[in-house]
């Protein structure tokens, strides 16, 4: 673009044209990435997913038919029982006031009432569009709006991002990643031009991130380290000093203002990189601007003393504060992070969440494909021209790649960062490949040459084929490599990420899909047949659901803030009856819910994530408990015949496998999920608990606690009593508790 | 090994003096205390009845376990240090065993009355028949002898508890059984190292005056963008192919079957060998490197014949590596569709 003359096309300048191309590209990016997060929708129906969005979802709809200070000081009496949970004063909220404000501005505004939650089901996908705009700007500060674009549709179907954004999953990360790459894309213009506005609106997103989500901790210190090693590279420049200044002290001020932040950015040390950095560019600007006064002998002088001076200074106060207890810099948490093994050894409710994981190689490449090998060439790349935005681009590659590998559930932070350093690289081939009208100009150019050599004007005359050729066979090759990412995305998407988790699906022989709700079946039984304050007893992991879909009362949820509340519920599940009994009437349960997949083979039941409540509650109760009693002499976990005592007396064990057999006519039955056989001999026996609810599949057991006897009898008696009787009587096989329709 | 049989003759030249009947409280912690730095007292075939046949007024820990080369045990070798560590931080707080103020306590929460606690050892090869009691089959074992006051030959048979080695910390989940067991807390007391202290110290400033010496080559090293830019492209293409799975899980670096075959890959999208980091890094940094060679390297070709050429070469390279991972990759499992040249 040398020359300045406007280029027209068919009369439209060709600024016009291009964007015109723009918006469209951007439209169809937007269309693209939305419709890819659809197929659950299509699928299944309209429905929140999985076990957080539950609670969010439960927590918006409070929000709307509350006002927004109750919703501040919402304290939620129907879960934790009896603790009960200051939700409002511990839940990011910028989810919820997100979806709320869109619901009364589509109401009041534009009078359409839309249900809250096709709002909340399809918050994700929009804001999914929204990202990759922001993702464009971004890049395109790094290269040129090509680079841009590219990263936008990046962005818009990499199934990293698309794990966590499908319609349904109503959850933090859905519009958090939005305003990661708006608070990244405004920090990098900030830093650019030094500007105050662009460092305001920087502090703004920042704080509608903390607002969001919790991991707003990662820009708190990625920012900063961008700082420091530009510092460390000697590229102080005043721009960076206003950019920085202004998000650090207006984004930790707005920060403080959610309430579940609070004194954390001054307290944490999470917080400490930004606030260090602070005072050191303090420190830098004023040693910048003595230099600029001063001349270079004295400034050196200068420079030991004031080094010693600051770093004494620094490491008494440390010390100081230490000593007289308002800081634990040194506490375990620190060492969490960098030391992997920490969290597994001590925190065994950290260890027992598969997000916690890490992660192997193949899920590099499936969530990312094609990308995943471009990313170091753009990594490469951005050291070749190492500008200063280039520095954060390579910063927070090989922190994310780190954290990343250490934990699954970071993939959805480094898929952004993937998708630009890929669409650098990417850009980078068609700018030297795609344009062929060089081609043509060079040829005329070495024709207006005089002294250059006659033959290459010979070969001028004809049209450069090889050249051509070279080109169109690289970019054969990258079409067709494009072409088939977006094969692997939408597969990726439909295969992996697209099931709500709350129904299931299994494919029949003859292909056809066959739905199984026995989750919504059983919640709904809870919410018809229940009084409404019954206190439900379960795993944590379906703690929200119930809350959201049954309305009850539970003892403890996916908010696991109280260890010792889980670990009395995971003593009751591991205990025998009589043990059990005496937890399940202490915390005024009535009934007891458990998952089982035996009979379909659905392997995330209670049984396989039995041995994480028990190590909880022996984490608690080690003379009590003891995750040696499950396993047999051979050190095999078994639920067959040869299932150790403690494990068949366990509640858990007789309400997954009670009546079990008679669905097999009595003979023995077999867990399709551990491939045992289940004795018909010795079948579980119930005493103080009986069976109030079974689902279709059996994935869903609901059992109602007995209350005492009548009589004074113990429930052993109670029940064998009642057993002779029945067997005398031969009338009624099944017996189901008596229980009275809900109006 | 010098050492424990030095220990040993000290304890066998005492009893001696003492005789067959049981080693009263007072013996043993002359015992202890004529140990040097380590208290932990030894037991062999010659000992092992007169101190442990009761009764006895104490409660007694034995590790038995074996250091030999021929048995190769490796978490008796973990286990040690941690053992002595404990038995040494007791004997620190109770030089003299328990104070008068602590036996005061008649019973605490546990219902075990205090007693001192005597820490022992027994190594394998100096005591088979002592092993020969228990039928051991596999060590290492922790063993508590509770106080007793039944005196009949061989009843700690009957007394004895066993520890169960987890996963963990040996010294805290150790301290925790012997609370359980005897009603005392022992608290630790990691001795400090001056040695590892004085190498880093020495370390440290051998490195400093280095630094000062050379120190235009170190700037030079510092600031060097070549140095840079590989560190974060290596380190990128190992945490991108599962290196820290690889630390966290210690898996193994490849499975060779009965047959002798070898296993490269295993199945499962959750799992992965050592190797498959080192073939996945190694096809990331291949094609890596060529396209960064087919937009840096190749446009700079004048002519145009052999432009062609190198971008022909490069662009099927490019493909047969890109192959070559997607086939790795469905060799993952997860019935992967797609594949642009089937290798395997």
């Amino acid at each position: 673009m040398v020359e300045k003359t406007q280029l027209k096309v068919l009369g439209i300048k060709i600024e016009t044209i291009r964007l015109l191309l723009r918006v469209i590209i951007f439209i169809s990016v937007a269309g693209a990435a939305i419709s890819s997060r659809l197929f659950s929708v299509i699928r299944f129906e309209s429905i929140i997913h999985e076990f957080d969005p539950w609670f969010n979802f439960r927590a918006t709809k409070y929000l709307v038919t509350h006002s927004f200070y109750e919703f501040l000081n919402w304290f939620d009496d129907r879960t934790w029982y009896p603790l009960g949970r200051v939700t409002g004063g511990t839940l990011y909220p910028g989810l919820m006031v997100t979806s709320g404000a869109i619901w009364h501005i589509l109401r009041d505004w534009f009078s359409l009432p839309i249900d809250i939650r096709n709002i909340c089901v399809l918050l994700a996908p929009a804001f999914s569009g929204l990202t990759a705009i922001a993702t464009y700007f971004l890049t395109k500060e790094m290269k040129d709006s090509n680079a841009g674009l590219l990263a936008a549709i990046f962005m818009g179907i990499a199934p990293g991002y698309i794990s966590r954004s499908v319609a349904g999953s109503y959850d933090n990360e859905a519009i958090a990643i939005t305003l990661l790459m708006a608070t990244f894309y405004f920090w990098i213009k900030a830093m650019k031009l030094g500007s105050v506005f662009y460092g305001t609106l920087t502090a703004l997103f920042y704080f509608y991130m903390v607002s969001a989500w919790g991991g707003y901790v990662f820009i708190t210190n990625l920012i900063p380290l961008h700082v420091f090693v530009l510092i460390l590279m000697g590229r102080y420049t005043h721009r960076l000093y206003t950019a920085y200044s202004t998000w650090y002290a207006l984004g930790t001020l707005a920060s403080m203002q959610i309430p579940f932040v609070g004194f954390l950015p001054i307290r944490s040390n999470d917080h400490m990189a930004a606030l260090g950095v602070f005072g050191l560019l303090q420190l830098v600007a004023f040693g910048d601007y003595v230099k600029s006064r001063i001349d270079s002998k004295q400034f050196k002088t200068f420079l030991v003393v004031s080094l010693v001076l600051v770093t004494s200074l620094g490491i008494g106060a440390l010390f100081a504060l230490t000593a007289l207890g308002w800081i634990a810099p040194w506490t375990g948490r620190f060492y969490s992070l960098w030391d992997t093994n920490y969290a597994k050894i001590h925190i065994p409710i950290i260890a027992s969440v598969s997000e916690h994981q890490p992660t192997a190689w193949p899920a590099f490449f499936f969530d990312t494909s094609l990308l995943i090998w471009l990313f170091p060439a753009g990594i490469y790349l951005c050291f070749q021209e190492l500008r200063d935005e280039h520095v954060f681009v390579i910063i927070y590659g090989v922190l994310c790649s780190y954290f990343a590998g250490v934990m699954v559930r970071l993939m959805l932070t480094l898929t952004p960062v993937i998708c630009v350093a890929g669409a650098i690289a990417l850009s980078k081939l068609f700018d030297v490949y795609l344009d062929v009208v060089d081609l043509f100009k060079e040829e005329a150019e070495v024709t207006e040459g005089k002294e250059k050599e006659k033959k290459s004007t010979k070969q001028a005359s004809k049209l450069p084929i090889l050249p051509l050729l070279s080109r169109l066979l690289v970019m054969v090759f990258f079409t067709f490599y494009l072409f088939y990412f977006v094969l692997h995305c939408t597969w990726v998407t439909s295969s992996a990420y697209s099931s709500p988790s709350v129904v299931l699906a299994s494919k029949n022989p003859d292909g056809t899909q066959n739905i199984i709700d026995d989750y919504r079946e059983a919640y709904y039984w809870l919410r018809m047949n229940t009084p409404e304050d019954a206190k439900v007893l379960a795993w944590w992991d379906y703690g929200y659901q119930i809350g959201g879909m049954a309305d009850r009362t539970t003892l403890v949820d996916n908010n696991t803030w109280n260890n010792t509340h889980i670990a009395t519920v995971g003593k009751a599940m591991c205990s025998n009856e009589d043990v059990a009994y005496k937890i399940l009437r202490q915390h005024d349960v009535e009934y007891v819910l458990v998952i089982f997949g035996g009979l379909i083979g659905y392997s995330g039941d209670d049984i396989n994530k039995f041995l994480w409540m028990v190590r909880i509650a022996e984490g608690i109760w080690p003379e009590e408990v003891h995750e040696r009693d499950f396993f047999t002499e051979k050190g095999e976990y078994k639920v067959d015949g040869d299932a150790t005592k403690t494990m068949k007396e366990s509640l858990l064990y007789k309400m997954s496998y009670y009546r079990f057999n008679e669905l097999f006519s009595g003979r023995d039955g077999t867990d399709r999920v551990r491939n045992q056989s289940i004795p018909a001999a010795n079948a579980p026996e119930l005493n103080v608990i009986e069976e109030a609810f079974t689902s279709s599949n059996w994935i869903v057991r609901i059992y109602k606690v007995k209350d005492l006897d009548n009589v004074g009898r113990d429930l052993h008696q109670a029940t064998a009593f009642e057993k002779q009787s029945d067997k005398q009587k031969r009338t009624r096989v099944i017996k189901r508790p008596s229980l009275e329709l809900r109006e | 090994m010098r050492v424990s049989i030095l220990q040993f003759f000290a304890v066998f030249a005492s009893l001696v003096s003492v005789g067959i009947a049981a080693l009263s409280n007072d013996q043993l912690q002359n015992l202890v205390k004529g140990q040097g730095t380590k208290k932990v007292l030894t037991i062999t075939d010659d000992n092992f009845a007169e101190i442990l046949n009761g009764p006895r007024d104490y409660h007694i820990v034995v590790l038995l376990t074996s250091e030999s080369s021929q048995i190769n045990c490796v978490l008796c070798k973990e286990f040690r240090p941690e053992y002595e560590l404990l038995a040494n931080s007791w004997v620190q707080d109770h030089p003299n065993g328990l104070t008068e103020k602590e036996l005061e306590v008649e019973e605490d929460f546990t219902g075990i009355p205090p007693k001192n606690i005597y820490f022992f050892y027994s190594e394998f090869m100096q005591s088979r028949n002592f092993f020969q009691i228990f039928q051991l089959n596999s060590i290492p074992k922790v063993f508590h002898f509770p106080p007793s006051d039944k005196a009949g030959p061989n009843n700690f048979i009957k007394e004895v508890k066993e520890y169960q080695f987890f996963q963990g910390q040996h010294s805290e989940l150790l301290r925790s059984w012997i609370a359980d067991q005897t009603g005392l807390k022992v608290n630790l007391y990691v001795p400090t190292d001056y040695y590892r202290i004085a190498v880093n110290f020495i370390g440290l400033v051998s490195i400093l005056l280095l630094v000062r010496r050379f120190k235009k080559q170190v700037i030079q090293i510092i600031t060097s963008r070549f140095l840079w830019s590989g560190f974060s492209l290596i380190s990128i293409l190992l945490l991108t192919t599962g290196y820290m799975f690889n630390q966290i899980r210690a898996v193994p670096y490849m499975r060779a079957h009965e047959n002798g075959k070898l296993e490269y890959f295993i199945q499962g999208q959750q799992n992965q060998m050592g190797v498959e980091t080192q073939i996945v890094s190694f096809i990331y940094g291949i094609l890596s490197l060529l396209f960064v060679v087919l937009i840096k390297k190749v446009p700079e070709i004048k002519n145009s014949t052999v432009l062609f050429i190198a971008v022909a070469i490069v662009s099927v390279l490019i493909f047969i590596f890109y192959s070559l991972l997607l086939c790795v990759f469905s060799l993952k499992g997860m019935g992967y569709p797609y594949r642009f040249i089937n290798f395997f």
